[in-house]
């Protein structure tokens, strides 16, 4: 049986300034490492003896991980920003979906938890997930071997298993422009699932959408299938089946109740997108 | 009523508010002795096993001490002593080599720190002969079946313990068989309730300090400080007047410390052993392993005639106990009393069967197996209700039990007539302010979320109290003294779960001195230096340990009565006593004649002075009743019909506590019973892995599902009335409330349910997954 109110297992500490350190320390260390933000599942996961890293490096005390700049039409945020100040930030005025996401999340961890965390941890259910993906997020990873940007939706690779070499650190996520026009809508059922969708509309027709799932599922996804049903067409009743169908598709025949469940979340979440696009 | 009281019935900060708001309250892990050692307790991986051989070498060679069950007196003991000796089931030793469930204690160290303790514990060898388990009570019961007790000690006597079979109690009144052939309409049903952890804030903990002179001081979690001496006397051999219980806030409970926590006698084992104090505070997933709700198989059928009258009912309730028999046979007993207490039932027939399992012990949870009852019989006799078109009130009012009939307390021995009874004015008054009358039918609600509005009354008993002694003791003792400044000292080993008990107790006393509340303070309070007191438990706080409380405060005040009579030549009978709070005093005078005054203060002061001794008094009281507290609930809930979710939406609650001590922590309790109910109904369940005996969780809180604040209703969307009625047996007019407040919550909710949806879910929690498969069951059809 585990010991939750202590940390069993010894580790060594690191506090870097800056994100050369902090790659520095994780090109030293590698697997043996881990990147500590908000703690609020790496915590967690060390008291319950999942992982028992022998090097902790904790990001906070970066300060260009903790701000939300605008560069061109892109917002960018530090990876280490928490979802509270996620929640009061200018710049993400533009993204109510986001907004609506990061509601929910308990108080608690929305103090504490952090956005590049939320990723990073790659849990199915992660809050951010489905609305980032939905607005095509980007993401800025940097080793001492140098840096690259990647759609968010290349990140998440499986259930808690991200793409990231072991000496990569997460820095920023780029979130682009909406569309003029378009509609959005976030909705979840608590614990089971997640949609995020963006829209833009031509009259009856969809120009353009974007729809991502995340909850009881294997990982937060873009339901490709579903778009490319939708865009180009006339969004009824029919589209909206066959879309939920590709929706469907994605979930687990055996797990009935999100099966059920997504068949009610999906059309309505994609409807209320589709109301609010001009 | 309460108008006539300067103290009783007003609200009031109560004195443990601050501390627990700014964390300064001490609980039993606050507690630091110079040199003492950490303990923790190794614990079996397996659900059914015998240990063949345990090294503890390792971890004693980096200077841990290590305890096994070669360590432990052998005696089997009972941790729950609330029950005569003759109904107190002793199975289980301080460790043991025959662990019964994972999770159960095999051997346990101390070290200089925690870290050290948790690494010496896994340095410690065992070797494990895995036994088949068995984790369902009806297959338990069958032959052939892993035997998890071959036998037990009652009353100094082996017992042989067949088919896992812990206790059977049988109950049968007038003749069912006839009575069912007299009904107009015979339903039957079968409910399954959850088996729910107790989520108290503070997991179980003890401080064990080895004194000089053999014995032992000790802090602890617990409902009953005088219990816990007992018992580590009576299995240490150590004389009571060596072992000193302190009583110390209890972070908690919900009635898992009604019995003596698992990790006391191991610590006093450990402290014993190392001859040094050892504290030990168990964590949340060990907390997880050690107690939950009681979960029942309750089978029941129900006859009625055309108008509602019900002439029979027959219920069989299995219960799953887990490994340890803690109060089995008083479970059985009191669930029978639930049900005869619930309805006037001219034939009836109860059958209750305790089952051990290789799960973890359940005890005793607010309610008490009354919660349990309630969820079959009240959604039940709705059914009734609907099918004979009759509104499920009058059905009610037709027959439940009230005024002049006699109500079982605690099992059929403990019972008394009722004297006192709001049900007709509380349902009346709640069904006119939830709108009932205008609920509406569930085949005419349409769209995909519904409402609906559901209506469940319960009570239950205050105190184990009765004209005779039953199965349960149940008296309670504390001494009042005046000190020299006229404050007073409340030396009473009472605890207080969280509820207000204490403070309702101080107010007793002083509304009973006539001193303002600022002058009582509670004392520190411990084994060797208060009188006994049985536990805080059976909704007993306000109505036994507050009326024992009034009756030594009176003493107290004949007494001071009498010294002011010397000092103001005015006979005793003829004084009164006002608080004063400019003052801050007592003061006592004799009405209509002036001059005649004085305070509390100078009569103690003229006391000492004069060497007439202390105004103390220290007395033990026995209730010679267990008076009902009634509760009524309308609840209306919001169905999701296309996802199974059901939101609470709006609630009408009425309470007969009788008088009311304090407004605000009678609202808060009802408040927070209604919670605590709504989550129990709703989503709790700890589960168990078929294969290996575990918790699906693993005993992470974080794991296990529980409502949280943003998934109930509003505070303000919850309306709460009190009942206008007067307990003559109770202090100032007093009854309990803090159990009736839980125990019509799930049938309240199943009922609401119903009204919205149409359909009945009887098994518990009531998940969204399962109101969705009952739904399209009903669609089907």
């Amino acid at each position: 049986m585990v010991n939750t109110r202590i940390l069993v297992n010894e580790f060594e500490y690191f506090e870097p300034k800056t994100v050369a350190e902090a790659v520095d320390l994780l090109a030293r260390f590698g697997k043996e490492a881990k990147v500590l933000a908000g703690g609020t599942n790496l915590l967690v996961d060390m008291k319950l003896e999942k992982v028992s890293p022998k090097y902790l490096i904790y990001i906070g005390k970066i300060p260009e991980l903790r701000s939300i700049t605008r560069a061109g039409s892109d917002v960018i945020i530090g990876a280490n920003v928490t979802f509270f100040e996620m929640m009061k930030a200018a710049e993400l005025k533009d993204y109510p979906l986001l907004r609506e996401a990061i509601e929910s999340v308990q108080l608690e961890i929305k103090r504490m938890g952090t956005i590049g965390g939320n990723i990073c941890n790659a849990a199915p259910t992660a809050s951010a997930a489905p609305p980032l993906l939905a607005l095509e997020a980007k993401v800025k990873l940097v080793s001492k071997r140098g840096s690259r940007v990647i759609p968010l939706e290349e990140v998440f690779v499986g259930d808690r298993q991200t793409s990231l070499a072991p000496d990569e650190l997460l820095t920023e996520i780029h979130i682009p422009a909406l569309d003029g026009g378009c509609g959005t809508a976030f909705g979840e059922i608590k614990r089971k699932i997640k949609f995020a969708a963006v829209v833009s509309r031509q009259g009856d027709t969809c120009k353009r959408c974007r729809i991502a799932m995340g909850g009881d599922v294997e990982r937060p996804i873009r339901v490709r299938n579903a778009e490319s049903l939708l865009e180009g067409n006339r969004v009824d009743e029919n589209t909206v089946r066959s879309a939920c169908e590709a929706v469907l598709a994605e979930i687990d025949p055996e797990n009935w109740y999100v099966r059920e469940i997504a068949q009610y979340l999906f059309p309505k979440v994609l409807q209320e997108a589709w109301e609010r696009a001009r | 009523m309460a108008t006539q009281y300067h103290t009783v019935g007003k609200p009031s900060i109560r004195k443990d508010a601050i501390p627990k708001a700014t964390g300064q309250e001490k609980f039993t892990c606050d507690v630091v002795i110079p040199g003492m050692l950490y303990g923790r307790i190794l614990r079996s991986k397996y659900p059914h096993a015998r240990i063949k051989r345990i090294d503890t070498s390792k971890a004693e060679a980096m200077g841990a001490i290590c305890i096994t069950f070669e360590d432990v007196p052998k005696a089997k003991y009972n941790e729950r002593i609330v029950s005569v000796p003759s109904a107190t089931f002793k199975d289980r030793t301080v460790l043991t080599n025959k662990p019964l469930h994972v999770g159960e204690a095999i051997a346990a160290v101390a070290a200089e720190t925690e870290e050290k303790a948790e690494k010496a514990l896994r340095l410690i060898e065992v070797e494990y002969e895995p036994l088949e388990p068995v984790f369902d009570p009806i297959a338990a019961m069958k032959p052939g079946k892993p035997s998890l007790h071959d036998s037990i000690i009652l009353q100094d006597k082996v017992v042989e313990i067949k088919n896992n079979i812990a206790a059977k109690v049988e109950i049968s009144e007038g003749d069912v068989e006839k009575g069912f052939r007299e009904a107009d309409i015979v339903i039957e049903g079968t409910a399954r309730t959850s088996r729910v952890y107790h989520t108290q804030l503070e997991t179980k903990s003890a401080v064990v300090v080895p004194e000089p002179n053999g014995g032992v001081t000790i802090w602890t979690t617990t409902q009953t400080i005088h219990n816990c001496r007992i018992l580590i006397g009576e299995i240490f051999g150590i004389p009571l007047n060596k072992v000193n219980v302190k009583k110390i806030s209890l972070g908690g409970s919900f009635g898992s410390s009604i019995q003596m926590n698992s990790v006391l006698p191991i610590t006093v084992a450990l402290a014993l052993k190392a001859k040094r104090p050892v504290k030990m505070c168990t964590t949340r997933e060990e907390d997880m392993y050690d107690h939950c709700r009681y979960p029942m198989i309750l089978k029941y059928k129900l006859g009625a005639k055309k108008d509602g009258r019900l002439v029979a009912g027959e219920m069989e309730v299995i219960v799953d106990i887990g490994a340890h028999n803690i109060q089995a046979y008083p479970l059985l007993g009191c669930t029978a009393g639930w049900l005869v207490s619930l309805y006037k039932m001219p034939n009836l027939k109860f059958v209750g069967k305790a089952v051990y399992t290789n799960k973890a012990p359940a005890c005793a949870m607010q309610g008490f197996g009354n919660p349990q009852v309630n969820f079959i019989a009240q959604t039940m006799m709705n059914e009734v209700a609907e099918k004979l078109g009759l509104d499920p009130i009058e059905v009610e009012l037709k027959n439940y039990v009230g005024l002049g009939d006699v109500f079982w307390g605690q099992g059929p021995t403990v019972r008394s007539v009722i004297r006192s009874c709001g049900v007709e004015e509380l349902i009346k008054k709640g069904a006119e302010m939830i709108g009932w009358k205008n609920r509406g039918r569930p085949q005419d609600k349409k769209g995909d979320i519904v409402r609906g509005i559901g209506m469940a009354r319960g009570f239950h008993t205050s105190s184990a109290g009765g004209p005779m002694a039953g199965e349960a003791v149940d008296f309670s003792g504390a001494m009042i003294k005046i000190n020299e400044d006229g404050t007073v000292d409340v030396i009473a080993p009472l605890q207080d779960m969280g509820g207000g008990a204490l403070e309702a107790g101080l107010k007793i006393v002083a509304e009973t001195l006539g001193v303002p509340l600022d002058c009582v303070e509670l004392a520190p309070t411990d084994t060797c230096n208060s009188v006994y007191d049985v536990c805080l438990h059976a909704t007993r706080g306000v109505y036994a340990g507050g009326g024992t409380l009034k009756k030594v405060a009176e003493q107290v005040r004949q007494k001071l009565l009498e010294f002011a009579s010397r000092i103001l030549g005015v006979y005793p009978h003829a004084l009164k006593i006002r608080p004063d709070e400019n003052l801050k005093q007592g003061v006592i005078y004799a009405e209509g004649i002036s001059g005649k005054e004085i305070t509390v203060k100078e009569v103690a002061a003229t006391a000492r002075n004069k060497n007439w001794g202390t105004i103390a008094a220290v007395d033990s009281l026995r209730q010679g009743q267990c008076p009902p507290a009634y509760t009524v609930y309308f609840v209306e809930v919001e169905v999701n019909k296309r996802t199974g979710e059901v939101k609470p939406v709006r609630a009408v609650i009425g309470a007969d506590c009788g008088t009311v001590i304090d407004p605000i922590y009678a609202v808060a309790q009802i408040h927070g019973s209604f919670y605590r109910g709504l989550s129990y109904v709703l989503c709790e369940d700890t589960k168990y892995k078929r294969r290996t005996g575990e918790l699906t969780n693993k005993g992470f809180l974080s794991g296990y599902n529980i409502l949280k604040a943003e998934d109930m209703p509003n505070p303000d969307d919850i309306q709460v009335f009190f009942a206008n009625t007067y307990e003559e047996t109770g202090p100032f007019g007093a009854k309990g409330i803090g159990e009736a407040a839980i125990n019509p919550v799930p049938a309240v909710v199943a009922n609401a349910i119903y009204n919205a949806i149409g359909v009945w879910i009887r098994e518990m929690p009531i998940t969204p997954e399962k109101v969705l498969k009952a739904l399209k069951e009903k669609g089907g059809n």
